[in-house]
């Protein structure tokens, strides 16, 4: 059971993640023909709803630099993440000092002692 | 949680941000004088703050048909204390409002407040009652996590409430509007985060079980 704990954990985060993409089903578009979108930010959402409680509110600043569209979110995003990866592998689970590994059996190996 | 950038009157932005600065520049000195003394812990701490970086930009989907994100921020409160964590959590939020467009420059105060603040003295305060309660390892990280991500999101509530009542409710309908939008959201998300965070916090205790009893997370090595 120990062994498995975190498989069986990490089968419910999944669980967790892929149920509302079966449950939740985009509504049909209303009589306007405009389609309902689903799986929205709540971040996004809340931002509307100051729209709808002041409605003359008028943000007072822009973001800087906003990416253009999803796709470039993550096109910034992968990357920074991609270049964390390995620095956490070298700097933070081997014993610090010794030899870099030079494989992934080798590191599979350091990792075992 | 993220609050976007200008959306909050500058009195909100400026009060928001007087207060979360002590605990930024607290933190800061503990962080500092940690690493200091302990120069090994670094690493520790690159991987809380990674994974707040990691989770905290992940839009994951909810029952509701909505997408949130959780925060990251419990497993670094408990490794190093909730203090820690509000440089860290700030640090992570000036890159997400920089580079991401997620929140941004004059909201950074208020989004420190509930992600970098709230959220990681919760979750540092379930852990101890937890491992005081004799709870076993696993479900005090995950009732610090997943509480610390809940209250993380009251706390941006109770802020976009307080910036903009409603004309007729006033400040409690407008606090039940946006709790309305976070919080059936975040529950099965305060899990995932909980259960991830558990994950990381196992892969520690056998990777590097010294470093988390000499940061007083066990009690003794585990096997």
């Amino acid at each position: 059971m120990k062994r498995f704990q975190n498989l069986i954990l990490l089968a419910l985060v999944v669980i967790l993640v892929v149920l509302p993409l079966l449950l939740v089903r985009a509504p049909k578009p209303g009589p306007d023909g405009k389609t309902v979108e689903i799986f929205t930010g709540a971040d996004g959402q809340a931002e509307d709803m100051i729209g709808k409680i002041v409605p003359d509110y008028q943000p007072w600043a822009e973001p800087l630099l906003e990416p253009p569209s999803g796709e470039i979110e993550s096109l910034l995003f992968v990357p920074q993440v991609a270049l964390l990866h390995p620095l956490l592998i070298k700097r933070n689970v081997l014993p610090s000092g010794g030899p870099a590994p030079r494989s992934c059996a080798e590191l599979a190996r350091m990792l075992e002692e | 949680m993220h609050i976007m950038e200008g959306f909050l009157p500058v009195k909100h932005a400026v009060g928001w941000s007087i207060a979360s600065a002590p605990f930024v520049a607290y933190g800061l000195r503990t962080v500092n004088k940690r690493i200091k003394e302990n120069p090994e812990q670094r690493m520790l701490l690159g991987v809380a703050t990674a994974f707040t970086f990691v989770l905290s930009a992940l839009k994951m989907p909810s029952v509701t048909g909505s997408c949130s994100h959780p925060t990251g921020t419990g497993l670094g409160a408990v490794l190093f204390g909730p203090a820690a964590m509000a440089p860290i959590g700030g640090v992570v939020l000036l890159f997400q409002a920089l580079l991401l467009a997620h929140g941004g420059l004059t909201t950074l105060g208020a989004n420190i407040f509930s992600m970098a603040i709230v959220g990681p003295f919760t979750a540092f305060a379930v852990y101890r009652l937890a491992r005081a309660a004799r709870l076993p390892f696993g479900v005090g990280i995950f009732l610090a996590a997943a509480l610390g991500d809940i209250l993380t999101y009251v706390t941006t509530s109770v802020q976009l409430a307080l910036a903009f009542p409603d004309p007729a409710g006033g400040f409690a309908a407008s606090f039940v509007k946006f709790a309305g939008i976070f919080a059936v959201t975040q529950i099965p998300l305060a899990i995932s985060e909980g259960l991830l965070t558990v994950i990381v916090s196992n892969a520690l205790a056998r990777f590097t079980p010294r470093e988390l009893q000499a940061l007083k997370v066990v009690e003794e090595v585990r096997a």
